[in-house]
């Protein structure tokens, strides 16, 4: 056994290991007498088991204006069990129900969710694999005959099956853990945020550094498994004020990394907090505008924040979800994907192609973020093209099937399908100069005195930082701002892109839901590494955002109030 | 442990204290003034200028260690500080807390809105914290006010024309600040060792003990001129466990320990034997009969007793309820009045450390509105006295006594502290059984009820739901005439809370404390109830509400006892 033996080496440096015989062999003897054996008389049994166990071990410390907030460690070993029953056309899944148990008690709150004990023992991780698995099934069987009983007399128009078919395979995607040294961190922290002293126009600033190792084994009853250990290191720095008026101004620097080398030095850092209290000091004189029809150039950062904010969201498949509740059909068919309908369809210019790619551990000298060799589902990970010149070729899927995609893309991440690595490739790109060209001449047709640059992009609709272009080429800075309609249908009129790409990791955060899920020990997100040039719209519209602000603070900062 | 002394000595207490225990005199109470007294002069210049701020920090530095059937869950160690702000605008007698009437509903988690502090000493950043913290209670504080000065004259006149907010004499205490130190690989060793024998069973589906230790500090100061510097450590202990009858009934039991100081919680042979007992009260309670529907003579235990005054009484008593307008108000107008049987008194003393050898989880000496704490007579001789008051009065009752309580992030509420049932001689009785029997053939029913464990509870004082109780008793027996005892199993105690009172009529001379956390609206406290065992003529209970959800279907995957 190859895989086994490569196991056991990488195993060495990861002290969590050595537990890990015995907790695999928990999962693998309680799934195969589960399989066999449980049945609820004249109910179904189960025809998939999957089982997911995730030790986790964090550090967390955080500091503002040079005092230390928190400085915590540590650590869990969650468990989750999803049972199926039915068949792969027809089963329990995607259906949503509410259901009160008033005495319900020990178990049947967490449905197939356990915490298991740190200390290793078969027997005892054995215990609450069994429980677990015990409420999951009930679960599934109750929802299995719920979901009959909804569709009974209904005519259903989709018959798309439930479950995706695959090939098992086992896989071992491992990456040595980091080791933090936490109160070399306390001092950084405070140091970072120390920097603020230094920012009288700030109001108020936290810098934190997370570290986790987490260590996931997976196995299911077709014969998947594998084992993935991998650590993500986060560097969070925020800094909020309000401009004269007071409009609130926040900005914020989020960082990933996978190793302690991966991590911009501490003066690196430094420099990055330093500008961040800067730029958001600088804004609070910006100007404001009513509105603005014309084109528009998204800049790099804000370009990448924009397709990802606007666009990204919908290249995930997701479907309309059966349910016994009244009036949740209109939520649910919100929940399925609009872009569906468009596989086949332009919905980029065809000097666009997309695509989603986990393997890449490394993109134009930039550490990819979503790189991975498996997917939560237990299936290798590959790359997959989105779009091609423009045109809609498929979605990202789980092993839940959506309408018109027969196989999974292997992109199950925090839960459901989402993307990792997305590149955006241009086709004869143009240099920044003559993207910046291409503008003005656009602004001259059009007959504007200025055209728009969107500098800094941190949630829709509203910009942080915009600037007015002049055909003098001087810019003036505005805030307080909002699109009207820039959602994924704008961009098929996207006129031009740059020849380079701007490199963006953020965390993602599942979008469109119908079913809150929840379940033990995995993140509710993902990070999200893309790679996208900057892009022209030849016409958004942008007015000026309203509503209540609260007035800046009556008395001064007390540090600056000297 | 009482100590008073008048404002002149107090200052020179404190500054001795202080300076004895503290060398750098308490840089978060410095801080803390500094701030409070900036932002009285800063806000003192503004249309609706605040006359009253007060800020509280709670330092809660805490070891947490969990065991699961003989295995470690979880096991840290953590330090945090919150910020609660009081920010009154208006004046004593009408300010921006007073309920507004017809309005939402206010529920705890709305208002919750504590603010982390930096854990380091450090003013500058704390007082940053607290300026911005300031200004944004202000800004809702006169916003607030605007809203209850128009429903002031929108809705009917209040039936309590009480005050908003009591005058208190300014307090000055401080006390030298403790930590803690657990040892927590002891702890780890110990809380396995006492979940250990429930591992041997394969119906017991939860067994949990866990360690709170912590050191709580508070910082107390307000514009009135208090000034407060207390610090508690607190060692809570708990162990629970659950079994399920055939029937899919959820069958829990609890034991909760308590003391000052590590050495004041039991040792093992204690808690092994108590556990050893659960778990033969847990086999017994899985196959005991259900309880049928009764009305009639029933026994409460010490123990039992305490809850039960606890949940029926005590919350009743709350002052702030008196003023709801959508309260029953089960009381207010009883004061004077025989609510209890004569020889019954129920006190609430949070300066008392220590009652029949158990430390007092209530125990305090300033309150978190600063107010002193003191032994308040809520019923003497069955005659109700007053009211557990915050600084919130209600009609006829215009001061604090001490009892204004609440979880950081909450506002303060009246709260119950230490509940203390005393029973005059006339009414003790060494052998209520006796009374038991002589009073089921006097009613000539089968048997009587002896509740000899209560979980706790709940209880409605709202008007549009019936003004009802339901306690919830683990351990339940029936006693027949001839004497023999027979455990039963899903019993609710019913009852409304007035009849209920007048039916208590004797008592026995074995006190029993309950120490426990109550929650209610201003979220989690400590509290202690202690009670003799109490006989009432009769009581009415009902089958319990249960789990639908059956035993699990596979038997245990290991060998074990049943």
């Amino acid at each position: 056994m190859r895989i086994a033996m490569l196991l056991c080496l990488i195993g060495a440096a990861i002290p969590a290991r050595a537990q890990d015989d015995a907790l695999m062999r928990a999962m693998r003897d309680e799934m195969a007498r589960s399989m066999k054996e449980l049945q609820i008389p004249n109910l179904e049994k189960p025809y998939f088991i999957a089982y997911r166990a995730i030790e986790r071990e964090n550090t967390s410390v955080a500091a503002s204006f040079g005092a230390l907030n928190h400085s915590n460690t540590g650590r869990s070993r969650m468990f989750s069990a999803e049972v199926r029953v039915g068949d792969y056309k027809f089963d329990n899944t995607n259906f949503f129900s509410i259901s009160f148990d008033t005495g319900a008690g020990f178990r049947s709150a967490f449905n197939g969710n356990a915490e298991l004990p740190l200390d290793d023992d078969y027997k005892e991780l054995r215990r609450q694999i069994w429980l677990a698995t015990d409420s999951a099934y009930k679960k599934a069987v109750e929802d299995f005959a719920k979901k009959r009983a909804a569709l009974q007399n209904k005519s259903h128009e989709d018959d798309i099956p439930d479950f995706s078919h695959e090939t098992p395979v086992t896989t071992v995607d491992n990456a040595p853990p980091v080791r933090v040294d936490r109160a070399r961190w306390e001092v950084m922290v405070r140091k970072l945020s120390a920097l603020f002293r230094q920012a009288p126009e700030v109001f108020t600033s936290t810098v934190t550094l997370d570290a986790a190792n987490t260590s996931t084994r997976y196995l299911n009853s077709e014969g998947f498994s594998y084992t993935r250990n991998h650590s993500a290191i986060t560097f969070d720095a925020t800094a909020a004020t309000q401009a004269a008026d007071g409009g609130p101004i926040d900005d914020f620097i989020w960082l990933y990394a996978r190793s302690l080398s991966e991590l911009p030095s501490e003066q690196e850092l430094s420099a990055r907090v330093v500008a961040l209290g800067r730029e958001v000091s600088e804004l609070r004189s910006a100007q404001r505008i009513e509105n603005y029809n014309g084109p528009v150039l998204f800049e790099d950062d804000a370009a990448a924040q924009a397709f990802r904010l606007a666009f990204v969201p919908d290249l995930v498949g997701t479907r309309r979800v059966i349910s016994d509740i009244p009036n949740f059909q209109n939520q649910s068919n919100q929940a399925e994907s609009p872009f569906l309908d468009k596989i086949g369809a332009r919905v980029l210019p065809v000097f666009l192609s997309v695509t989603d790619n986990p393997t890449l551990a490394e993109f134009n000298q930039t550490r990819m973020a979503g790189f991975t060799k498996v997917d939560e589902d237990g299936l290798p990970t590959r790359e997959t093209r989105l779009i091609e010149k423009g045109i809609l070729k498929t979605l990202l899927t789980s092993r839940d099937r959506v309408r018109g995609i027969e196989q999974s893309t292997g992109s199950r991440h925090a839960g459901q399908a989402a993307p990792t690595n997305i590149i955006v490739t241009p086709e004869n790109g143009l240099f920044a100069a003559d993207l910046r060209a291409k503008l003005m001449e656009l602004v001259k047709e059009r007959n504007l005195p200025y055209g728009i640059l969107v500098r800094r992009l941190r949630t829709l609709p509203a910009p942080l930082l915009i600037c007015k272009v002049f055909p003098d080429g001087h810019e003036e800075a505005i805030r307080g701002v909002q699109f009207v309609g820039l959602n994924a249908a704008a961009f098929k009129d996207i006129v031009a892109a740059s020849k380079d790409q701007h490199m963006l990791t953020v965390r993602y955060n599942r979008p469109r839901e119908a079913i809150p899920t929840f379940s033990f020990g995995e993140e509710g997100s993902t990070p999200v590494s893309l790679a996208v040039p900057s892009l022209l719209f030849e016409d958004l519209t942008i007015r000026r955002a309203r509503g209540e602000t609260p007035n800046p603070p009556v008395a001064k900062h007390p540090f600056f109030d000297k | 442990m009482t100590r008073r002394f008048m404002p002149m000595t107090a200052l020179l207490v404190f500054l001795t204290v202080s300076a004895a225990a503290q060398p750098a005199a308490s840089p978060v109470l410095q801080a803390m003034k500094a701030e409070l007294d900036r932002s009285m002069e800063k806000l003192k210049t503004q249309p609706v200028p605040p006359y009253f701020l007060g800020y509280e920090i709670i330092e809660t530095h805490g070891f947490n260690v969990a065991a699961e059937f003989g295995k470690i869950v979880g096991s840290g160690e953590s330090r945090h500080r919150q910020l609660d702000i009081d920010l009154r605008v208006g004046d004593y007698n009408l300010d921006n807390t007073r309920e507004i009437r017809g309005g939402y509903p206010q529920m705890g988690f709305e208002t919750y809105q504590s603010v982390a502090i930096p854990i380091d000493n450090d003013p500058d950043a704390i007082r940053a914290v607290l300026w911005h913290s300031t200004d944004d209670r202000y800004k809702r504080a006169v916003e607030q006010l605007t809203k209850v000065k128009t429903n002031v004259q929108v809705k009917v006149a209040q039936e309590d024309q009480s005050a908003d907010f009591s005058r208190e004499e300014p307090q000055r205490y401080t006390e030298p600040l403790v930590d803690i130190q657990v040892d927590r690989h002891a702890w780890e060793e110990k809380l396995r060792r006492y979940t250990a024998a429930f591992a041997r069973y394969t119906d017991i589906y939860q067994a949990t003990a866990f360690l709170q230790a912590s050191a709580e500090s508070r910082w107390y100061v307000n514009s009135e001129g208090t000034v407060i510097e207390t610090s508690q450590p607190a060692f809570h202990l708990f162990v629970t466990a659950g079994t399920k009858a055939d029937d899919g009934m959820e069958l829990p039991l609890y034991e909760s320990y308590f003391g000052f100081t590590e050495k004041d919680l039991p040792d093992d042979a204690t808690v092994l034997k108590d556990v050893d007992k659960m778990i033969n009260n847990l086999e017994a309670l899985r196959v005991a009969p259900m309880a049928d529907p009764y009305t009639g003579p029933a026994i409460l235990s010490g123990r039992a007793a305490g809850v039960f005054f606890h949940e029926i009484f005590g919350h009743r008593v709350e002052g702030q309820r008196q003023k709801n307008a959508d309260d029953a108000q089960t009381f207010k107008k009883k004061i004077n009045e025989l609510v209890l049987s004569k020889d019954f008194s129920v006190y609430f003393d949070p300066t008392e450390r220590r009652r029949a050898n158990t430390d007092l989880a209530g125990y305090y000496l300033y309150d978190n509105q600063g107010v002193k704490a003191r032994r308040v007579g809520v019923v003497e001789n069955g005659i109700l006295k007053t009211f557990l008051m915050s600084r919130t009065p209600i009609e006829g009752v215009p001061q604090s006594n001490g009892h204004g309580r609440g979880q950081p992030g909450l506002k303060p509420v009246a709260r119950q502290s230490n509940l203390i049932v005393e029973v005059a001689p006339s009414a003790v009785h060494p052998d209520l059984k006796k009374l038991l029997i002589a009073e089921i053939e006097k009613q000539n029913l089968p048997y009587g009820l002896y509740f000899d464990d209560i979980q706790g509870g709940f209880t409605f004082t709202g008007r549009t739901i019936p003004n009802a109780f339901n306690v919830m008793p683990l351990m339940v027996y029936r006693i027949y005439r001839d004497g023999h005892e027979e455990l039963v199993r899903g019993v609710d105690l019913i009852g409304t809370p007035l009849t209920t009172f007048s039916k208590i009529v004797a008592a026995d001379n074995k006190v029993a404390v309950f120490n426990g956390i109550c929650g209610a609206e201003s979220g989690a406290v400590p509290v202690s109830a202690s009670s003799p065992g109490i006989f009432v003529s009769q009581i009415e209970s009902q089958k319990k509400s249960k789990s639908q959800d059956r035993i699990p279907v596979l038997p245990a995957p290991f060998e074990g006892g049943k």
